[in-house]
């Protein structure tokens, strides 16, 4: 049986199946009967829309990449105040750019269940930030709830619909990565068959129309609620204490740090109980004095900010209680990084007073290997011709660059990324360096990235008539996080594709160009022409992403390779050192290709990266 | 029982996660409990990869630095990135076949000195040296160099896991040509270690 079917399949109910954090909150939407389920992928929460996007026919889901996080949040609420339960969900950032609606849906609230899940990412594994989304539960008024492995991710999910639906608020759910990307065993439960995916909406405007003379009313009422499910917030099962210690020291812990916390307790047989808060906002502050007055000291353990802390340290203010408190406002925890086992043996040792030697980290002489563009990927046929334009024009561009596979642009030996900051920010950057200097701006900016918030910026550019050039590539998906569709791709019957050129044309913008990538004489002569302009140029440099091809290409039994005449190479290292495939590497002074990593995209053996011409077809095969 | 903490370690396109998620599923069918870090999400080919495997009462998916009992390296410079760090009893298989970063060729850098490295290891890492890249071309393709790896394990004591058990598991998980050239890849790697094994 595949993955699917078995996370599918209701006679599973009870078994145990090996389940990734994201796969088991995909499961947790089949048994909450999720019927409306929309997202922007962005890691680490994208593999939750991958397993529900290939099984959400099947599940009778209505499923949708939206095309950005504020029209999936404002899909998804939709669908509740109609009486659909939804979930929307998104990487931590992602939850900026739904923040305006995410905000306002506390004060309405909703009908069926609707749970809004942020993916955090301490450590920054593949994110421009750090930031602590815990702070927007608090923000919003909005109950948080936060599990620590895959099997709570998917009971607990169920019973943020409880929660949702019993006090008609959305819920925040809140993972982190070593949560979302952990894999363990999973109890499956049981899948409630009757979804509800269509449904009228039913009118009430003194409540759905947040003018401020409703606004006031709905707010007010927004505390009582919170208050009440603080309460409440002992009868659902997601805050509970492990009494392992004989009541001097205990440790307040939530999430993913959680793990750590038991991990070192148990290595080092520590004499402490722990407190572990799954429902965090609103803060069950009853049962956090409880435990503060049960201990002479609480040490509270928590990644990135010192939100439970700050809960910790104003119930003990409130309740006039003399227990001493550690955490990272006084200095033993760090304010970035996730927690491991041994970061934590490492603060907590020095509280606790038992003996823990940190691990010195050695200086390596060892060269990095950073993720680079794969084999064949249009991008680097991109970056490569506007370096050769650049250089043959003579202009020293500032590059503002975006987010997707592109962002590795930055990396040597392209070096084409001075700015990036944001979704869109390319071309919204772009406006401000034209507006102050009167140097040429190349943004760089993918499709997804372009229909996710590129449109909005160049609407402005065009406006103030400003001067860029932007560079769209258009790889047909959203690659980076696993190549999921988007507004331009053309995926079935049901869709229908988006044409960047129209929306480009549609703005004003006559200056447009659609180049090959992988003709790199066009594409030059296209960036050359386009840097001699004054105005707003745009580029689409359009090309499947390489993995896509490969995997047609494959189907179609068509893997060309390529190989390196070596009578005719002539050494002059320009493929190795300026164009950078990865399948080319040197060896014996002589320059090779790889055929297990080549994927036969040609480029390299174009004049303009290979003067010599000694790049050649070696045989097209399987 | 104490944890089993297993490091598996390469570079992204080498099945690293893959070889994982086989292993832990192989120690799971056999009734343990197992935790496994997949750090993925970014799509593009090359680049460092680890992921770890937890056997054992344990709740994180992260080890104690000092606590690994294995480590399986698909490619040397990586397995000697932990292994800079890491120097504790511990079993430590390491792939022969090297794959230079593209950082080398841009810089114009010889690929660093990897096997002097290896050989100066403190004692109490227990190295073996194997051709797995090789022994997965003999079997059919590279691609089953992760399986040749995974062969390797079943030498290491892993609470679990048995060469039967991998092979249910790599037939749960591949069909047709995959399954057979995985299956071919494991015993050719059987093979291989007990011949190359000392006395
Ligand atoms: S996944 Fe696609 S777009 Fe990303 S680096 Fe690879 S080929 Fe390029
Ligand atoms: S054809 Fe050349 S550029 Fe394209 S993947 Fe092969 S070696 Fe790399």
């Amino acid at each position: 049986m595949t993955l699917l079917s078995l996370l599918l399949d209701n006679e599973e109910n009870g078994k145990k199946l090996f389940l990734l954090g994201n796969e088991a909150i995909a499961r947790g939407a089949l048994e909450a009967s999720v019927s409306v389920v929309t997202t922007y992928p962005g890691t680490p929460s994208s593999e939750i829309g991958d397993t529900l996007y290939d099984l959400h026919k099947e599940a009778g889901i209505k499923f949708q990449f939206s095309v950005n996080e504020k029209v999936a949040v404002e899909t998804a609420f939709a669908a509740s105040i109609s009486g659909v339960r939804s979930l929307v969900f998104m990487k931590h950032v992602g939850l900026n750019v739904a923040s305006d609606p995410f905000v306002t849906t506390a004060y309405t609230g909703t009908r069926a269940g609707m749970v809004v899940l942020t993916a955090d990412d301490p450590s920054m594994y593949s994110s421009q930030n750090e930031q602590d989304n815990r702070h927007y539960a608090e923000l919003a008024h909005i109950p948080m709830i936060e599990p620590s492995n895959p099997q709570e991710a998917k009971d607990f999910l169920v019973k943020a619909y409880e929660i949702s639906e019993k006090y008609n608020i959305p819920v925040l759910f809140r993972t982190t990565t070593r949560v979302a990307h952990m894999r363990a065993p999973v109890a499956l439960g049981k899948i409630e068959k009757e979804h509800v995916s269509v449904a009228q909406f039913v009118k009430d405007p003194e409540r759905f129309v947040s003018l401020p003379s409703n606004a006031l009313r709905l707010k007010e009422k927004l505390i009582e609620k919170i208050s009440e499910i603080e309460k409440e917030s002992d009868s659902y099962d997601l805050n509970r204490i492990e009494r392992i210690g004989s009541g001097g020291i205990g440790i307040i812990t939530s999430g993913a740090s959680f793990n750590s916390v038991m991990d070192v307790v148990n290595e080092y047989a520590l004499d402490a109980d722990i407190l572990k808060i799954g429902l965090s906002y609103p803060a069950p502050r009853d049962m956090i004095s409880a435990f503060l007055s049960e201990h002479e000291r609480v040490v509270v353990i928590e990644e990135l900010d010192p939100y439970l802390e700050n809960n910790v340290r104003i119930t003990s203010q409130i309740n006039g209680l003399k227990t001493i408190i550690n955490g990272k406002i006084d200095g033993y925890f760090s304010y970035s990084h996730e927690f491991t086992p041994d970061t934590v043996a490492q603060s907590l040792s020095k509280i606790m007073g038992f003996p823990y030697t940190p691990i010195v980290a050695v200086k390596s002489v060892l060269p990095p290997r950073p993720p680079v563009l794969c084999p064949g990927c249009p991008h680097r046929a991109t970056y490569y011709a506007v370096e050769r334009a650049v250089k043959m024009m003579k202009v020293d561009p500032v590059y503002s660059s975006d987010i997707g596979c592109y962002s590795l642009g930055f990396y040597e030996p392209y070096r084409e990324a001075d700015t990036m900051i944001s979704m869109g920010s390319s071309i919204g950057l772009a406006n401000g360096f034209s507006l102050v200097s009167g140097r040429k701006v190349i943004a760089f900016i993918g499709d997804s990235t372009f229909y996710h918030s590129g449109i909005e910026p160049l609407i402005n550019a065009y406006h103030y008539g400003l001067n860029m050039l932007v560079m769209i590539l258009d790889n047909d998906v959203t690659a980076m996080t696993g190549q999921q569709p988007n507004p331009g791709s053309d995926t079935d019957t049901e869709v229908a594709p988006v044409k960047i050129e129209e929306i480009v044309r549609g703005i004003g913008i006559s200056d447009i160009a659609i180049v090959d990538p992988y003709d790199t004489a066009v594409t030059l002569k296209a960036i050359t022409s386009a840097l001699r302009n004054d105005g707003i140029s745009v580029i689409i440099s359009r090309r499947e992403c390489a993995i896509l091809r490969d995997r047609k290409m494959q189907k179609n039994g068509k893997l060309q390779v390529y190989t390196v005449n070596q009578d005719k190479c002539g050494l002059c290292m320009n493929c190795v050192e300026n164009f950078a495939c990865p399948a080319i590497y040197i060896e014996d002074k002589r320059i090779k290709i790889n055929p297990d990593l080549c994927d036969g995209c040609g480029v390299c053996s174009q004049v303009y990266v290979c003067p010599y011409r000694a790049i050649e077809v070696e045989h097209a095969s399987i | 029982m104490p944890a089993f903490n297993i490091i598996l370690t390469g570079e992204g396109g080498q099945g690293v996660v893959t070889a994982g998620t086989i292993l832990s599923q192989t120690v799971m069918d056999s009734g343990y409990n197992v935790i496994m870090s997949e750090l993925h999400g970014l799509s593009q080919r090359g680049g460092s990869i680890t992921v770890e495997v937890r056997i054992g009462e344990i709740y994180g998916p992260i080890s104690f630095k000092s606590k690994y009992n294995l480590l399986l390296g698909f490619e040397p410079i990586e397995a000697m990135r932990i292994l800079e760090q890491i120097s504790y009893p511990m079993d430590a298989v390491v792939n022969s076949e090297k794959i230079s970063p593209i950082y080398l060729g841009i810089r114009d850098l010889e690929y660093p000195d990897v096997d002097a490295m290896l050989s100066n290891l403190p004692q109490c890492i227990r190295l073996r040296r194997i051709d797995a890249s090789r022994i997965a071309r003999d079997a059919g393709s590279v691609k089953a160099t992760n399986i040749v790896m995974l062969g390797t394990a079943l030498e290491a004591s892993v609470p679990g896991l048995t060469l039967e058990g991998l092979e249910n598991a790599i037939r749960s998980r591949f069909s047709g040509k995959l399954l057979q050239l995985n299956l071919d890849a494991l015993h050719l790697a059987m093979g291989k270690m007990e011949r190359e094994l000392p006395g």
